[in-house]
């Protein structure tokens, strides 16, 4: 039978070539994104110096720049990112409450609703465990020692913290940092990978997957209210795996909330939620789910907050 | 843990060469067979009968390069599984990778002294001549059976791209077989 001899052919190809394919590396493309935060810092520095420069040489000499002068305010809602250092007087520092600022943000959506917040890109929601700054290699190699990296198909979005992030990337330069944030990464019930925040990019979160290191930018937050509880997505679902949908618990236009079913026994599962996001992905990213309506990116699973 | 200390534990008989095999490789099986079988159930058991079958084959083989004797095995296995599951439950991403092979690939009754095992020599021999990104799209289609949605992600390529690079490839390897003297 020709099916048969054809797989049996292709598996008898060298294990080198396995090897390869398997740790084989993705092209690297243009950072766009680094390079107009990069352009977008430099201008901030032009800035405060001019700010700074032009009073002391022309002025009385008794301005105060805001950002020095203890206005949290103005602190709190600068997108500002880096290696922690306590000295608030002289420097900015990683916001410490994040619920604080995600709340604070300002909605993109239309029509403000309750169930539903979303974030513009330059909120920075997390917090490193340590201030421990990794370069891309060192962060590949911690997660090296563990080839169950290896292999895993590269999702087009992760949820993080309750905010869903998009459009994996491996493009950094060798100046990029990386330091291990607080939670990990779940891409299956069970399948959790550590997650890493990009210095100086807060709104990206990297992941390692086969051998490289995988940025995703910050989409929206989703938080889901049933009966009064908040839900926060945690994990994509992978239909008939770990979860299958059931009854429909709450519909809008953004996305449907439906029981969790445990696909293996077939019993809800209490306290977790399956959400399909397809409405809200096929608003805000038109582009991304190219037309497929049972696009299976569109699937969450939530978990109360 | 290392591979060769894996073997070693292996031929020790220990019981965590198996556990081992499954922290390191545990996903990668599952994806493979994922992929060919479309089913969860299906694909635990195939990985299990992964693990058997390298407590079974070492010793006495001792597998110079562990993963891709590991992968080989899931694959195989779950291959297995799949045909005799039949047709109800194949997977369509198998079939559709199985299919475009069709035309580039010898039928038994046209290349019967030709064994699958020169064949895959052959298809080495040529992917060896290939870019690096050619060959590994190539062998993530045919060999991992992912889709080529998966792989454009993988890549950074657009689904087209990936598609073209397919379609010149497997052309490019019909000629190569041709001019082997493999007879299509």
């Amino acid at each position: 039978m020709k099916t048969h001899r054809i797989v049996n052919a292709i598996g008898h190809i060298d294990d080198d070539l396995i090897n390869s394919a398997t740790k084989s590396k993705k092209v690297a493309k243009k950072n766009i994104w680094i390079k107009w935060t990069s352009l977008a810092a430099s201008f901030a520095v032009i800035i405060i110096v001019a700010a700074v420069a032009v009073p002391t040489l022309f002025g009385d000499g008794n301005t105060t720049l805001p950002i020095l002068s203890g206005d949290n305010t103005t602190i709190n809602n600068s997108e500002i990112t880096g290696p922690a250092t306590n000295d608030k007087t002289t420097s900015p520092t990683v916001n410490q409450d994040s619920t604080t600022h995600i709340n604070n943000a300002e909605p993109t959506t239309s029509g403000g609703k309750d169930n539903t917040t979303l974030q513009p890109p330059n909120e920075n929601i997390t917090q490193p465990a340590t201030t421990i700054w990794l370069s891309a290699d060192e962060a590949i190699k911690s997660a090296e020692n563990d080839p169950q990296y290896m292999g895993v198909s590269v999702p087009l979005l992760i949820a993080y913290q309750g905010t869903i992030y998009g459009c994996p990337t491996e493009e950094y330069n060798e100046n990029s940092k990386y330091a291990l944030l607080e939670n990990e990464v779940i891409l299956r019930k069970n399948y959790s990978y550590p997650a890493y925040q990009v210095k100086d990019i807060s709104d990206n979160v990297a992941i390692v997957l086969n051998g490289r290191l995988e940025t995703y930018q910050k989409l929206f937050e989703i938080k889901v209210v049933v009966n009064g509880n908040t839900y926060r997505i945690v994990q994509p679902m992978m239909s008939g795996i770990d979860y299958s949908c059931g009854e429909i618990i709450q519909e809008n236009e953004d996305f449907t909330v439906y029981q969790a079913i445990n696909a293996q026994n077939g019993e809800v599962v209490e306290s977790e939620y399956v959400i399909n996001i397809l409405p809200l992905l096929k608003r805000e990213l038109p582009n991304f789910f190219n037309g497929d309506e049972n696009y299976g990116d569109a699937w969450w699973v939530a978990v109360p907050q | 843990m290392d591979d060769s200390k894996i073997i070693e534990l292996y031929f020790e008989r220990d019981d965590r060469a198996i556990k081992e095999t499954q922290i390191k490789y545990g996903k990668l099986c599952h994806r493979i067979a994922y992929n060919i079988l479309n089913n969860y159930e299906d694909s635990e058991e195939c990985v299990n009968d992964t693990y058997v079958g390298v407590w079974n084959a070492i010793p006495p083989t001792r597998p110079n390069n562990f993963m891709s004797f590991v992968c080989k095995i899931t694959r195989n296995l779950s291959l297995k599984r799949l045909e005799f599951m039949k047709r109800e439950k194949r997977s369509a991403d198998v079939l559709v990778s199985i299919h475009e092979l069709e035309g580039v690939l010898p039928d038994e009754k046209y290349a019967p002294d030709v064994s699958d095992e020169d064949i895959g020599k052959l298809i080495s021999k040529f992917l060896y001549t290939q870019k690096e990104d050619v060959r590994n799209v190539f062998i993530r289609r045919y060999y991992f059976f992912d889709s080529i949605r998966e792989i454009a992600v993988e890549f950074s390529f657009s689904e087209s791209k990936v598609k073209n690079m397919l379609f010149y490839t497997r052309n490019k390897l019909k000629d190569y077989l041709i001019k082997e003297g493999v007879e299509i």
